[in-house]
């Protein structure tokens, strides 16, 4: 089965994924961080049994992974895949992950709160994302007995989240605003109307990758609807004035060298590590969106750099790896990739 | 211990990332946890915890006795200090205190989004007054009278009961 990245997404020239969380906590226990370790087993076999119920709609889509029975690589793949948060990986026993089959719907168990229901999907389509987490969340309440305020909504451990307890994001690549300077100063106008646009990597001042995450920050008083709603709607600002800044990029036979040279060396390149894969992709896919480079989709590049991420590559390989082979390996993945495109 | 970051202020958050198939943890001062996109309930509103406790407690805050919640056994010292409330049941106990912050970051503290089927109980009626009034607050322009005749409706057996 694909996975989901390597589906065909709306916006997908500076919408990367969207990616909508739910978080719920049960009634009458403690949440995860003051559970002692008998709350923590029964919290777990009751998000199992309601997973699992044969009855369900959920019953056989979901693999369950015991973080206590993995080994610190596959813990830190499920980090890389985009199935949980690197908090939640490095918690070791007494949490719970299920994933589907093409990994776009995860929901795990006693991290920060007792469930978390998480959904991506590739592209700015937040809503089917949030309708499949909808979908879980709303099997999953007929078992589990979720912490509810008439006024404050769902109860979360961090009181950031009450309310619709929802986190919606979307992942932008922008490359253009960042090279004309313009992210940091949206990003300053978007905080003082309640989203959050942070850059994934390095500092506001020194992005790393041109990759942004766009969020909501308000969770109480607002309907789920009016949260995707008013966050698709930043979204698409912030990409229209990408798009522009891109065109005037695009033009300049400087960029156009740095693209063509970048694509040269992903393909030819014997060693590669994971910070100069990181740098040489953001560069080939602002290569692809302001249409420099054809004949290699977006969806091939998504599946290359998640195969390479460290810990995943090592799973693959079924044995462990030192950094210079895993720095061969993935300089072998990304060859194969794109051997012969562009 | 410092904050990892700019090495100048005391460390309040402490997160972990990915980095090289690694998980590794970093100390953050609340200035740049708020920065970097990593900060809490206290370091959202610009509050150190030391803060929190002084606005509620005072300079000399005597600890013996305070109140704990009867669930999971949290101070409201607990949960100013780690930026996290400890159960579903905290919220009830410290609601007073809870509130104003809530109010604060989110603008509002009234839910309007999705509920539990069945099990809930149907909100109050000056719940629903409040639920309204938010409505009505946001539907500027047209449309706008419609809502309103909603509310004075809605309006009408509060301003009952507080003359009788």
């Amino acid at each position: 089965m694909d996975k989901w990245y390597m589906e065909d997404g709306e916006n997908c020239d500076a919408v990367i994924c969207s990616k909508v969380c739910l978080l719920r906590n049960m009634r009458g226990v403690p949440f995860p961080w003051r559970m002692n370790e008998s709350q923590k087993e029964l919290a777990e076999l009751q998000v199992r049994s309601a997973v699992f119920d044969k009855n369900s709609v959920l019953y056989g889509k979901f693999k369950l992974v015991e973080m206590g029975r993995i080994s610190e690589n596959e813990a830190v793949s499920l980090a890389e895949r985009g199935l949980a948060d690197a908090d939640f990986v490095s918690g070791g026993a007494g949490r719970d992950i299920f994933f589907n089959g093409n990994e776009s719907v995860s929901i795990t168990a006693n991290g920060r709160n007792h469930v978390s229901i998480q959904s991506l999907t590739a592209g700015s389509d937040i809503f089917t994302a949030y309708e499949a987490a909808d979908k879980v969340e709303t099997v999953l309440d007929k078992h589990l007995d979720f912490a509810f305020d008439s006024e404050l909504g769902y109860l979360t451990p961090d009181p950031i989240n009450v309310g619709t307890g929802m986190q919606a994001s979307m992942l932008l690549h922008l490359p253009s605003l960042t090279d004309v300077g313009a992210a940091a100063r949206i990003s300053s106008n978007l905080s003082k109307i309640g989203f959050s646009l942070q850059c994934v990597y390095g500092s506001a001042a020194k992005p790393r990758g041109a990759l942004y995450v766009i969020s909501n920050r308000v969770t109480l008083g607002i309907s789920e609807n009016e949260i995707l709603s008013n966050l698709k709607s930043m979204a698409l600002q912030v990409i229209k004035r990408e798009r522009e800044a891109r065109k005037e990029l695009a033009c300049d036979i400087k960029v156009q060298d740095t693209v063509y040279r970048t694509l040269g060396i992903l393909q030819k390149a014997r060693f590669m590590t994971d910070d100069e894969l990181f740098d040489l992709v953001s560069v080939l896919r602002f290569g692809i969106e302001a249409g420099i480079v054809k004949n290699i989709s977006y969806q091939c590049l998504n599946g290359l750099t998640l195969q390479a991420q460290p810990a995943t590559l090592t799973l693959n390989a079924g044995r462990p790896l030192t950094q210079d082979e895993r720095s061969a390996r993935r300089a072998c993945i990304v060859r194969e990739a794109l051997g012969g495109a562009g | 211990m410092l904050c990892q970051y700019c090495g100048e202020n005391p460390a309040v958050v402490y997160i972990k990332v990915l980095s090289d198939g690694r998980i590794s943890k970093y100390s953050l001062c609340a200035e740049c946890a708020e920065k970097l996109g990593y900060g809490n309930f206290f370091t959202e509103m610009e509050y150190d915890f030391e803060g929190v406790l002084k606005e509620f407690f005072g300079e000399d805050a005597d600890v013996s006795g305070e109140e704990r919640c009867g669930c999971c056994g949290a101070s409201f010292r607990d949960i100013a200090r780690s930026g996290r409330a400890g159960c579903a049941e905290c919220y009830e106990k410290f609601r007073g205190r809870l509130e104003p912050f809530i109010r604060r970051i989110h603008g509002s503290a009234v839910h309007l989004g999705k509920s539990p089927d069945g099990s809930l109980p149907q909100l109050k009626e000056s719940r629903q007054l409040a639920v309204a009034r938010v409505k009505v607050k946001r539907a500027s322009g047209a449309g706008y009278n419609k809502r309103l005749g909603t509310v004075r409706r809605l309006k009408q057996p509060e301003e009952g009961e507080t003359g009788g």
